[in-house]
C-alpha cells in the first residue's frame, strides 16, 4: 500500500508538471510562428491531462483501500469520501477541472490555439498542480495553514513550469532539428527556456526553504527521521539538477546561439538537458514518497511533549515528591510503577508524568505505572497540573532509573 | 557518470533513506485527556484526543472498551476543533480501559493506535 500510494502521488506530480510543461512550452518557450510544434504540444498536453485523470482515479482507489483497511474500496466508502470529506471534495473539484480543462484542449485542437489563448492555457493549467496543495502537509500545518498552502501552491506550480517544462524542451529541440527552422532557432527556444526556468527556480528556492521548515521543525528532524532523510535525497538531486541548469545556461545556451546555419542536431545540448529533465522525474518520484510520510515536525511525538520551557506558572503553593523509583533504581520490565506525595496548593489536581521530556502520562492518584518505558537510562520528572488538564505550575520533582 | 547510472544511484539513495525509516503516522494524539496511562479515582465523563493535524470526523472513530472488550463509550464522536475530538463514556467502574482510536488527517492519511486508563476506584 505504501509503495502505491507513494508512486501514485508520484505520477500526479510528474502528470500535472507535463501538462503545466507542455502548456508553457507551447506559449511562452516556442519562438513565434510555430504553429505544427505547438499543435503537437497542445496534443501533449491533452494527453496529460487525460492521463493525470485516469492516475488521479486510481489514487481514488488506494485512498479508498486505505480507509478499508487494505481492501477493495466499496461505493459506499468512496461516495463517503468524496462527499463528507475536505479532501475528498478536493478531490472531487479537481477532476471536474481536469475534466474541463481536457475539453478546452480537445476544442483548441480542432480550432487553433493561439498565443494569448496559449497564455491563458498556461494559466489555467496552474490550478491542476497546485491544487495538490490542498491535501498535503501543508493543510494540515498548525501554525498559518493559509500561508503554508499558499505557499506549497506556488513552490508545485514553478516546479512544474521549470521539471514539467525540461523533457518538453527536449522533446522540442529533437523536433525543430528535423524541421526547416530559421536561423538562431535553437538558441532562441532555449534562450526563452532559459528565462522560464530561473524565475522558476528562484521562486523554487524561496518556497521550499519555507516549506522545509515549517515541515521539519528542527535541524536534527532532517537526519532523524524519514521525511528529513528523503529530503535530503530531494536537494542533493535539486543541487545537481541545478548544476546542469546553470551548465546549461552558462556553456550549452551560448554554444547554441553561435552555432552555425543550418546546425547540425545538438548532441550536447540535448544530452546536457535531456540529464536535467531525467533528474527533474526522479525528483518528482521523490516528491511521491515525501508527500506520505510524515513531516519531520510530528515525528516521534506521541503526544506534545514539546511543552516550552518556561511556559509554567507560579506554582501557588504546590509541590509534588516522587517517592519511587528511587534516584537510579533499575527495572527489568517495560512497566514503572511509581508513587509519589502531592501537595494541590490553591490550583494542583493532578500530575503530568514525562519521560525524557515527553509526556507519558497523567496521574490523579498518589500511584501508578508506567508503560512501553524502552531499555536504557531515564529521567522521570513529575508536574503538578491545574484542573485544566493544560496549565503546569512551577511544582516538579525528578529521579533518573534504568530499564534493562 | 552516465544517464544510467546516475538514475540507478539516485534510485538506491531513495531506497536506503527509506529502508531503515519505521512507516509512522501522520495525525498523532498530542494531548489525550486522560492521558495514556492514567490511573483515575473516577469515572472521565469522556475522552478527548487532541491531534497533531487537523482530521475529518468521517472515517473518525474512537472507541472506549473494558477488559472483556465490550464498547462502554456512549454516543457519536464530537469534533471540538479541527485538530481535537471527544466521545463521551459511560459511568465506569474499576478497571483498566482501551482507548482505539482511528483517524483520517486532513492530509489524507489513516492512521490508528491504543491508549489506556485504569480506574482504581480507590483513594
Amino acid at each position: 500500500m505504501f509503495a502505491l500510494e507513494g508512486l501514485a502521488s508520484a505520477a500526479l506530480y510528474l502528470m500535472s508538471a507535463l501538462v503545466l510543461g507542455s502548456l508553457a512550452t507551447a506559449a511562452l518557450v516556442l519562438p513565434p510562428g510555430e504553429t505544427p510544434l505547438r499543435e503537437r504540444l497542445l496534443s501533449f498536453a491533452a494527453i496529460f491531462t487525460a492521463a493525470f485523470l485516469l492516475i488521479a482515479a486510481a489514487a481514488l482507489i488506494v485512498q479508498g483501500a486505505k480507509l478499508s483497511g487494505g481492501a477493495p474500496p466499496s461505493l459506499d466508502i468512496l461516495s463517503r469520501y468524496l462527499l463528507k470529506t475536505q479532501s475528498g471534495n478536493v478531490w472531487l473539484w479537481r477532476e471536474l477541472y481536469g475534466a474541463l480543462l481536457l475539453a478546452l484542449l480537445v476544442s483548441f485542437k480542432k480550432t487553433g490555439l493561439s498565443e494569448r489563448a496559449g497564455r491563458w492555457m498556461v494559466l489555467a493549467a496552474m490550478p491542476l498542480a497546485a491544487s495538490r496543495s490542498l491535501t498535503s502537509h501543508a493543510a494540515a500545518a498548525r501554525e498559518y495553514p493559509l500561508a503554508a498552502i499558499g505557499c506549497d501552491a506556488v513552490h508545485l506550480t514553478v516546479a512544474a513550469l521549470w521539471a514539467g517544462g525540461l523533457p518538453l524542451l527536449c522533446w522540442s529541440l529533437w523536433r525543430g532539428s528535423r524541421l526547416d527552422t530559421p536561423p538562431g532557432w535553437t538558441g532562441n527556444l532555449v534562450a526563452r527556456f532559459s528565462r522560464l526556468a530561473f524565475w522558476s527556480v528562484a521562486l523554487l528556492v524561496a518556497t521550499g526553504i519555507y516549506q522545509s521548515w515549517i515541515q521539519l521543525g528542527t535541524w536534527s528532524a532532517l537526519l532523524e527521521t524519514a521525511y528529513g532523510r528523503i529530503l535530503l535525497v530531494k536537494l542533493g538531486l535539486f543541487l545537481m539538477m541545478l548544476g546542469f541548469g546553470a551548465l546549461n545556461r552558462l556553456f550549452t545556451l551560448p554554444d547554441l546561439v553561435a552555432a552555425p546555419h543550418p546546425a547540425p542536431f545538438p548532441r550536447d545540448a540535448f544530452q546536457r538537458i535531456g540529464a536535467e529533465a531525467a533528474l527533474a522525474v526522479v525528483v518528482f518520484v521523490v516528491t511521491g514518497f515525501l508527500t506520505i510520510l510524515p513531516p519531520g515536525a510530528h515525528s516521534g511525538h506521541q503526544f506534545a511533549a514539546a511543552r516550552r520551557p518556561g511556559a509554567l506558572q507560579p506554582a501557588d503553593g504546590a509541590a509534588i515528591k516522587i517517592l519511587s523509583p528511587r534516584e537510579g533504581e533499575t527495572f527489568r520490565s517495560d512497566e514503572v510503577p511509581i508513587t509519589f506525595r502531592l501537595t494541590p496548593g490553591r490550583r494542583g489536581v493532578h500530575a503530568h508524568a514525562y519521560v525524557d521530556g515527553e509526556l507519558m502520562g497523567m496521574f490523579e492518584t498518589d500511584s501508578g505505572t508506567l508503560t512501553g518505558i524502552t531499555p536504557g537510562h531515564h529521567r522521570l520528572e513529575l508536574r503538578v497540573v491545574a484542573e485544566d488538564h493544560r496549565t503546569e505550575l512551577d511544582a516538579s520533582d525528578a529521579v533518573h532509573f534504568v530499564v534493562k | 557518470m552516465s544517464f544510467k547510472s546516475l538514475i540507478a544511484a539516485s534510485a538506491i539513495v531513495l531506497a536506503s533513506a527509506l529502508a531503515p525509516a519505521p512507516l509512522r503516522a501522520h495525525a498523532y494524539p498530542m494531548l489525550v485527556v486522560p492521558a495514556d496511562g492514567a490511573v483515575l479515582r473516577e469515572s472521565p465523563r469522556e475522552i478527548r484526543i487532541q491531534f497533531t493535524e487537523g482530521i475529518e470526523l468521517e472515517f473518525s472513530r474512537i472507541d472506549v472498551k473494558n477488559a472483556a472488550g465490550e464498547k462502554v463509550s456512549a454516543g457519536n464522536l464530537r469534533k471540538i476543533a479541527d485538530d481535537t475530538v471527544a466521545v463521551a463514556v459511560k459511568a465506569l467502574g474499576p478497571g483498566t480501559y482501551r482507548i482505539e482510536w482511528q483517524v483520517l488527517s486532513v492530509d489524507t492519511h489513516v492512521t490508528d493506535g491504543v491508549l489506556r486508563f485504569t480506574i482504581s476506584g480507590g483513594k
